[in-house]
Parts: structure tokens; C-alpha cells; sequence
């Protein structure tokens, strides 16, 4: 790869955009760079020495990146709104115990649906991700519903499972992915209601911080207020430019949504707290490995011709 | 000349509507502009120019379009928008009259 190629790559891998804006973005920085190169050429120097003092005075690709995202993130409260809407339609739904009631999930399905559609044909805005995070979780389901069938003897079970695994590891691994390859931090706010939903779980099922004897139904007040909690984080979240107040952000909702579930000390909290911690920032150690693996995209090439 | 560049990176964002105000430009262009204007006292780091830029776009002070070049290159111009006419105007007068005040205060009467 040229020197230009990799200035643009290091650049691509920060700027952490969207794929529209990235691709203008980037091409708007080659062509300043053509420009540059050019100039320098005229005025007597070689080619690579040209290249070289044309990125020398762009300033290093790392902070050129953090400033374009800092410019160009921060959501509008449009898009604060939107992306804060999955959660707090779903502590509705626990809030007025409707999470059986299938009209209801309905209601809260067909939106998803419909905003999940138009975002992807807006070239996946900030605000789509939350939403995208629901299909996680609804794979997910669908994967323990899938693993249930496949155990039952009978063959009409198990081939019905093997019929919903495939789609559903599929749909989950390529919106974790897509989300990853992005941001980590959009990543980690997809995957929030995933480990909020497995932890309250897992403190009834196991009967940590004093849930024992009490039916589920029971529980949705305080599942109600983990959404709230997660609708308000998200939004902030939207608003929000700076990478560090962001994932400070995440941080400061899972210790109030910790408290949430474990209102007196339980004997398990630093497992649970281990366990949403864990989950919620795992994009982070992934993220260089898979933009690593991948490269630079296809797009990327064509702007820099091959180089 | 460090003083320069730290005025500088007050009023980058005025310099950059005033001068998108009288045409249509992109970013080398808007450089080459700043340089040759003030005959090269004001040099900076060129990567600080287009967080500027976008940062006037996403508050809708400018619009990126892309265009022809006359050199027939495909180049991404800032038009000036009317919000962007309105707080250019706003920042001229506030800047008209601290520099009559700076004048009024350095005056060599005073010195």
C-alpha cells in the first residue's frame, strides 16, 4: 500500500462514520491531497517527498479522524428520540405487564420492523442501532427456543429447531458485525438490552439479591425501570460527541441498572456485575481484530486506485 | 506566531463563512485563500480545516456539494446557507467592534 493508501486506511479505521459520510469524507481528504502533491511536484520535489509533506501537513490521520467525529456525531434530538424509542416502548410493555399479552408485542413489534427498514435505507444512522439490538435479542430467544426443540426425541421438533437456528445465528452474528465494523461503542449500545434482560434472568432463576418466592410478574416494575434507565442512556448517548463521555456513559448505566436489579447487596452482585460488564464492553477487544481481518473495504481501494 | 495560530483557531470558522461568502470553494481552496490573504501569517495544520468545515455543515452554517472543478476534477464546494449569511453577519459586527475597542485602547495617544 502507498503512503497515501495507509494515511487513508488509519484514517477510515477511526473515523468511525457512517459508510456514506466515510466515503465522502475520505475522498474529500484524497483529493486535498492530489491537490497538495501536485503543487509540491510543480515547485521541484519528488513524488514521494510531495506525498510525504502533503500528510506532514494534514497533521496526524489519528486526531484528523477524532476531530471529523467529534464535527460530525452528536446526534439531533430527533435522533435522540428514535434511538431512545425501542426501550421505552419496552417499559411500557412491562410497566403495564403486557409482555404476554401478543396484540400488544405486536404493537411494539411492527414499528421495530418498519424504523429497522427505513434505517437501513438511510445508510444506517446512529439512532437505528438500539433497534438493531432488539434483533439480537430476538435471536437469541429464538436460539434457546430452537436448542429446547432440537433436545425433544421427536424428529418433528428437532427438524423444526435445525429449520430456526441457521436464520437466527445468521441475523444475530450479522447485525453484531455490521455493528462492530462501525463502532464498538454503537456495538456495545446495541447489545445493552441483551445483558440487562439475561441479568435479571439469571438473578431470578438463581435467586440472587433476595428473589426468591416471587413470581416474574413480579419483577416488571423493575424491569420497566432498567428500559427507562436504558432509553435515557441511549439517548444521551446520542447526543452526545465525545467517544470517552460516551462509554463513560455506558459505564454509569450499568452500575444504576445493577442497582436496579440488586437493590441490597446480594451475594451475587459481583458475578452479575462481572457478567453485564463483560458483555457490554467484549466489542471493544473485538472491534481491531475484526477491522484487522477484514482490511480496508472495497470502496476505500477504488478511491485510492488500488494503493 | 503562536499567538497567530491561537487567534486563529478562535476565528477559523468566521474566516471560512467570509470567504465561502464570496464564492462557492473547497477545502484546498480555502487554504490557499486564508494563506494568500494574509500573506502567510496564518499557517495551520491543514487536518484542523475540515473538522471546521463539517462542524459548519452539521450546524447547517454551510452545505457541501460536490461539483466540477475548472480543472474538470470532481471537488466538494461549501455553499454559505442563509442561517450561515445571518451568523457570519452577527460575528462581523461583534468582531468590527472589539477590534475598534482593541484600536481605541492600543492607540499610540494611549501608549
Amino acid at each position: 500500500m502507498t503512503v497515501a493508501g495507509s494515511y487513508l486506511a488509519e484514517l477510515e479505521r477511526e473515523l468511525r462514520l457512517d459508510e456514506r459520510a466515510e466515503e465522502e469524507v475520505l475522498q474529500e481528504i484524497y483529493d486535498h491531497l492530489q491537490d497538495r502533491v501536485a503543487e509540491f511536484c510543480e515547485s521541484g520535489y519528488s513524488r514521494e517527498e510531495a506525498v510525504r509533506k502533503a500528510i506532514d501537513q494534514l497533521g496526524p490521520a489519528k486526531s484528523v479522524a477524532r476531530q471529523i467525529h467529534e464535527a460530525r456525531s452528536g446526534g439531533s434530538w430527533k435522533g435522540a428520540f428514535l434511538a431512545g424509542m425501542p426501550h421505552f416502548l419496552i417499559a411500557l410493555v412491562f410497566a403495564f405487564h403486557l409482555w404476554w399479552d401478543a396484540p400488544w408485542v405486536a404493537v411494539v413489534l411492527i414499528p421495530l420492523i418498519a424504523l429497522v427498514t427505513y434505517g437501513f435505507r438511510k445508510y444506517k444512522p446512529c439512532w437505528l442501532y438500539p433497534w438493531l439490538g432488539y434483533s439480537v435479542l430476538a435471536s437469541a430467544s429464538v436460539f434457546v427456543v430452537a436448542g429446547k426443540l432440537i433436545s425433544f426425541s421427536s424428529p418433528w421438533y428437532w427438524l423444526m429447531g435445525m429449520f430456526f437456528l441457521p436464520p437466527a445465528i445468521w441475523l444475530a452474528g450479522s447485525v453484531f458485525i455490521q455493528a462492530l465494523r462501525r463502532d464498538w461503542l454503537l456495538a456495545s449500545l446495541a447489545l445493552l438490552p441483551f445483558p440487562v434482560t439475561s441479568g435479571w434472568l439469571l438473578a431470578f432463576e438463581k435467586g440472587i439479591g433476595g428473589y426468591q418466592g416471587q413470581s416474574f410478574e413480579e419483577l416488571d416494575l423493575g424491569m420497566a425501570l432498567s428500559f427507562v434507565v436504558l432509553g435515557v442512556t441511549t439517548a444521551t448517548f446520542i447526543r452526545l460527541r465525545k467517544r470517552l463521555f460516551r462509554g463513560a456513559l455506558l459505564l454509569v448505566a450499568i452500575v444504576v441498572i445493577l442497582m436496579l436489579i440488586l437493590p441490597a447487596k446480594g451475594t451475587g452482585l459481583f458475578l452479575l456485575a462481572s457478567f453485564i460488564s463483560g458483555l457490554i464492553f467484549l466489542p471493544a477487544l473485538l472491534e481491531p481484530r475484526l477491522k484487522s481481518h477484514l482490511g480496508e473495504p472495497a470502496w476505500l481501494r477504488q478511491v485510492t486506485g488500488g494503493g | 506566531m503562536k499567538y497567530g495560530r491561537e487567534l486563529l483557531k478562535g476565528n477559523l470558522e468566521s474566516l471560512l463563512l467570509y470567504l465561502i461568502k464570496q464564492k462557492p470553494l473547497y477545502g484546498y481552496q480555502l487554504i490557499k485563500e486564508i494563506e494568500e490573504r494574509s500573506e502567510g501569517y496564518f499557517q495551520f495544520k491543514e487536518g484542523t480545516l475540515y473538522p471546521a468545515l463539517h462542524r459548519l455543515e452539521k450546524s447547517g452554517l454551510v452545505r457541501g456539494k460536490w461539483g466540477r472543478s475548472p480543472s474538470g476534477l470532481n471537488r466538494r464546494y461549501y455553499y454559505l446557507t442563509e442561517k450561515g449569511e445571518r451568523v457570519l453577519a452577527r460575528k462581523l459586527a461583534e468582531w468590527r467592534s472589539f477590534s475598534t475597542a482593541m484600536n481605541l485602547v492600543l492607540a499610540p495617544a494611549n501608549l
